[in-house]
């Protein structure tokens, strides 16, 4: 557990400037996207590569039927043997998370996630869009989530941060203001 | 306060505060529960966390504080039940460092180590916070302790005299009396204007019941805080107490006012912080301590100090409580606080079992400050009773080979058994410093020799309430001028001849 990040970091890292040496960033991204939902949808099936009692030409053998099923890349069907013989392949997921950080950063995209009251208008969706891309310089990738519980206006999640201007959080900071 | 406030007033107030509130949004770091357990939560995210830095899990309502700043994550403790956080949950940075309600209002109060009131008597409404951690005032807002803070307790006071800004440590295995010590320090503190602070750390509850109903019942709630971490409270808890009640504590110190804090005991404390951070998988060192135990209790205890008059005056006198184990001094936890008090009060369990109550053992036990606070009175009987027990230890060292002893040595072994006898003291019976002063004379000067060693503390008892009722006029003269001039002495001796002719033996 303690490595967890530094472990996904350094193996994404790899697999990261492998594929832009060698123009396969694209290809890798979604590989690995299809993976992470397989693994998402059967969850054994990670578990079942990381038995150790399992021969690892049994393993192997089931890569490359993922390769055929899916049709993987050589790159990633070569990069699941190595996380196998390693040892590594439970980390995956987390893998394929930071792989996906450093694919955004490469396209100047960041995650923005939005809390709203409501759902968001379009214009309301291009107004966010616009004003934040300027404001974070880059484009953005927008997950949407309504929460009545807000009350109104909006919270936004990015890059580790919350910027909350939801109606709730006003009317709990004028309470410690009044109760001041 | 007869003012009547219109309820427009009111509202023209609330109007005047809402016109002029500006702040409509906030901004503020937020990362993820990695995984979470024994009190311990590691987060992902929070990469400008400051160490001792709050934060806040929204869904819970529940606040943490950080402790391990690590290259990808933070491990965090909970101040609440980890059952409830859940991996992946939110969390968020306050930007605020942990921080306590402190003022009058929480004086007669038992509070858990945030604050919160734990003795059913409704909200404290405190004016002021102050943040659980500081840096100790330096050397230039500091001056030599030079007021006594009074124990009550003879052999204290005489031998091992505290002042008021001194940290002396009470160390001493199980049972042999430690609490009892500060809980008579306490009781004593009546009237003379000291705010007492008692932290109970790792100790069953029904004991810090107790205390509180000790405290209770000695009228010595009036100024006292409880603040209470009983030993099923998760040990995040435990650790903060005693930065928690020395937050609290120093609010009459800055406010120019004198304070005593009771830290019982750091032993649990230190304990409490080894299994933390154990749990936050920091290294551990000598006994599987982490390292910077050391740096834990030094930085607490350097809290205590007497103000210069520039800076008030005030003063914050430390009495933290250390358990050994089979008397042994030598282990990581009491070497360590040995060195960072002013001395120590040790305590003996065979004492204890020989009656010699309280089991203070007087040849290692010192004071290395508190001279210079000690009342000139108390210094004309305190330097003959010290020399009269040393003398008497070495000489009973000697008596024990069964050796002849001449004539001199009898008599100074027999004034030794009845110093000895004087300075049992039973507990919730602290003397003023007159009565102490006025109870040692008689035994320093000889007067208690033909006494039977059974019937001293009879002598001292009757020797008590005479004063008390008779020669009220001698307590009050010593409490004045804080001295026996020859005049008084002779008025002393007048009156002990008095008493002894009408003692039966
Ligand atoms: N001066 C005294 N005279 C008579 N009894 C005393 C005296 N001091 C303490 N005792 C008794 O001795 C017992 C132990 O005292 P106390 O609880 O203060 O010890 P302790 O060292 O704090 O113990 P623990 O290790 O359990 O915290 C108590 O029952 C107390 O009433
Ligand atoms: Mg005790």
């Amino acid at each position: 557990m303690d490595d967890k990040f530094l472990i996904a970091e350094k193996y994404a890292q790899a697999l990261f400037s492998y594929a832009k040496d060698n123009n396969l960033i694209e290809e890798v991204m979604s590989d690995l996207l299809l993976l992470k939902e397989a693994s998402g949808l059967v969850p054994d099936f990670l578990r079942w590569m990381s038995v150790p009692i399992i021969p690892l030409e049994r393993k192997v053998e089931f890569v490359e039927e993922i390769k055929r099923a899916f049709g993987l890349s050589d790159a990633v069907e070569y990069f699941l043997r190595i996380l196998m013989e390693k040892k590594r392949i439970r980390f995956l997921p987390d893998i394929v998370e930071r792989f996906r950080i450093l694919y955004n950063t490469f396209h100047h995209r960041v995650d923005v996630r939005v809390v709203s009251a409501r759902a968001l208008s379009e214009s309301e969706r291009q107004l966010f869009l616009h004003i934040w891309g300027a404001y974070l310089k880059r484009w953005i990738n927008l997950v949407e989530e309504v929460d009545e519980d807000i009350l109104g206006g909006i919270k936004v999640y990015f890059r580790g941060y919350l910027y909350d201007a939801s109606l709730k959080k006003r009317l709990e900071l004028l309470k410690e203001e009044l109760v001041r | 306060m007869n003012v009547r406030i219109s309820p427009e007033e009111i509202s023209s107030v609330i109007r005047s505060r809402l016109e002029s509130f500006s702040k409509s949004y906030e901004l503020a770091q937020v990362g993820q529960v990695l995984e979470v357990g024994d009190g311990i939560a590691r987060i992902y995210g929070l990469e400008d966390a400051m160490a001792g830095e709050l934060v806040f899990f929204p869904k819970q309502n529940m606040y943490g504080m950080v402790l391990n700043l690590e290259e990808e994550s933070v491990g965090v403790c909970l101040f609440g039940d980890d059952s409830e956080v859940k991996e992946g949950d939110e969390v968020r940075c306050t930007g605020r460092i942990a921080e306590v309600p402190v003022g009058d209002a929480l004086i007669g109060r038992v509070v858990n180590p945030l604050g919160i009131p734990v003795d059913g008597k409704g909200e404290i409404k405190a004016d002021r916070f102050r943040p659980i951690e500081r840096i100790a005032p330096g050397v230039i807002e500091r001056q030599p302790v030079k007021e006594p803070l009074q124990t009550g307790i003879k052999a204290i006071d005489a031998m091992i005299p505290i002042g008021r800004g001194q940290r002396e440590l009470i160390i001493g295995d199980r049972q042999t009396g430690k609490t009892a010590i500060a809980l008579d320090t306490i009781i004593n503190q009546k009237g003379k204007g000291v705010v007492c602070v008692y932290v109970a750390i790792g100790q069953k509850n029904s004991t810090i019941a107790n205390i509180v109903k000790t405290l209770e019942r000695f009228g010595a709630m009036e100024y006292t805080i409880v603040v209470a971490a009983g030993a099923s409270e998760p040990a995040p808890l435990l650790y903060i107490a005693p930065y928690a009640g020395c937050a609290m504590a120093e609010e009459f110190l800055e406010t120019g006012r004198h304070a005593l804090i009771i830290y019982d005991d750091l032993t649990k404390h230190a304990q409490a912080y080894r299994e933390m951070s154990l749990l936050l998988r920091r290294p551990p060192g000598r006994e599987a301590y982490p390292g910077d135990i050391f740096y834990a209790h030094s930085r607490l205890l350097e809290r205590a100090c007497k103000y210069s008059d520039a800076k008030g005056g005030g003063s914050l006198t430390a009495l933290p409580i250390i358990e050994t184990q089979a008397g042994d001094v030598t282990t990581y936890i009491p070497t360590n606080v040995i060195s960072i008090t002013d001395g120590q009060i040790y305590l003996e369990t065979n004492l204890f079992y020989q009656g010699v109550r309280p089991a203070i053992n007087v040849g290692l036990s010192v004071s290395r400050v508190g001279g210079n606070a000690q009342v000139k009175a108390m210094k004309q009987v305190a330097g003959r009773l010290r020399l009269d027990l040393a003398q008497y230890r070495e000489m009973e060292a000697f008596a024990q080979f069964g050796t002849e002893l001449d004539k001199a040595t009898i008599a100074q072994l027999e004034r030794g058994r009845r110093l000895v006898e004087l300075l049992k003291q039973p507990q919730y019976q602290p003397l003023s410093m007159p009565e102490e002063v006025m109870v040692l004379y008689v035994g320093v000067n000889g007067y208690l020799d033909d006494i039977p060693l059974d019937r001293v503390k009879r002598f001292e008892e009757e020797w008590l309430s005479t004063l008390r009722s008779e020669y009220p006029h001698i307590l009050e003269e010593i409490e004045k001028a804080k001295e026996i001039s020859p005049e008084l002495e002779e008025k002393i001796k007048k009156a002990i001849e008095k008493f002894k002719e009408r003692f039966q033996v």
